[in-house]
């Protein structure tokens, strides 16, 4: 009979359209002028993203932690985006089972390095519309100004 | 000169060509602020966000500074608002405009990658290239 660890770890593998997800922005990718204006860069995929950009499943971990685990973390915003509006934009969460991954980590696949490239404009709608919702999601704001 | 983006507020201009006309156009702060902002992204390095962004390239950067340099040599010219670095070795100059967003993209060298964004319609897209680039400019 599995005991209550198992149940937690099955329920980690899988990520519900009522969950929230944490995204780190770098504050270079806001607006000083308009401080909830974020560039859609802030969503593109970098060179590491080939299995999809970053997330954290604000369920295993808050805001301020997501900050703190960046390299640069006096720089970060961070943003809190809802599963289920994610998924109408057509975007999926995907846990990291890498044992290595910080808690609460999560790809969304569907904004992975090569696919970008391979379809970029119509990516590229997607980029602009969650940094429309991104704009007021601020859960977390960097300690340096801008 | 043609315009391509016809707009209620503003069109896309070019190429950049003809006679040009020194104003007290070039003196607005704007166009020093945009290229102040181009000159510290110059001076980002690999991994500026702390997350893997690769930094603009310098070719990117002074191309981009070469544009901006020419834009505000014409009258009507609109100032970007901001210039964004990518994460990929390319950049961002951004317009807006009440509800209508403008973005180019300098992912190499005299090639603009240009994405229209105005509320209730669908996002255009649309590539420019050459030696000779465009501006925006106030109708």
């Amino acid at each position: 009979m599995p005991d209550d660890s198992d149940n937690l770890q099955s329920d980690e593998a899988l990520v519900s359209n009522d969950e929230f997800v944490l995204r780190r922005i770098h504050k270079n990718h806001c607006s000083s002028d308009v401080p909830s204006n974020f560039h859609f860069a802030a969503f593109r995929p970098t060179r590491d993203d080939e299995d999809g950009i970053s997330v954290f499943r604000e369920r295993i971990i808050s805001a301020a932690e997501v900050a703190s685990l960046g390299r640069k973390p006096e720089e970060y915003f961070v943003v809190r985006l809802s599963v289920a509006a994610l998924a109408q934009l057509g975007l999926s969460v995907v846990p990291d089972v890498d044992a290595k991954a910080p808690a609460g980590h999560a790809f969304i696949p569907e904004l992975g390095l090569t696919k970008y490239q391979r379809n970029k404009q119509s990516l590229k709608d997607v980029l602009l519309e969650l940094a429309r919702m991104a704009a007021n999601s601020i859960v977390h704001v960097p300690r340096v100004p801008q | 000169m043609a315009a391509i983006l016809p707009a209620s507020q503003i069109q896309l201009v070019g190429p950049l060509h003809g006679a040009r006309t020194r104003t007290s156009h070039t003196e607005e702060p704007g166009w020093e602020n945009v290229l102040q902002q181009l000159q510290e992204i110059r001076a980002l390095t690999d991994d500026w966000d702390g997350q893997g962004a690769e930094a603009p390239t310098v070719a990117n950067v002074n191309w981009a500074i070469a544009w901006v340099e020419q834009m505000r040599q014409y009258p009507g010219a609109i100032v970007p608002m901001r210039a964004v670095p990518g994460v990929g070795g390319e950049l961002y100059l951004e317009w807006r405009c009440d509800d209508l967003r403008v973005d180019a993209e300098i992912a190499a060298p005299a090639r603009v990658e240009w994405t229209l964004s105005e509320s209730g319609k669908a996002n255009r897209h649309w590539v420019t290239e050459g030696g000779l680039p465009y501006f925006l400019c106030a109708n």
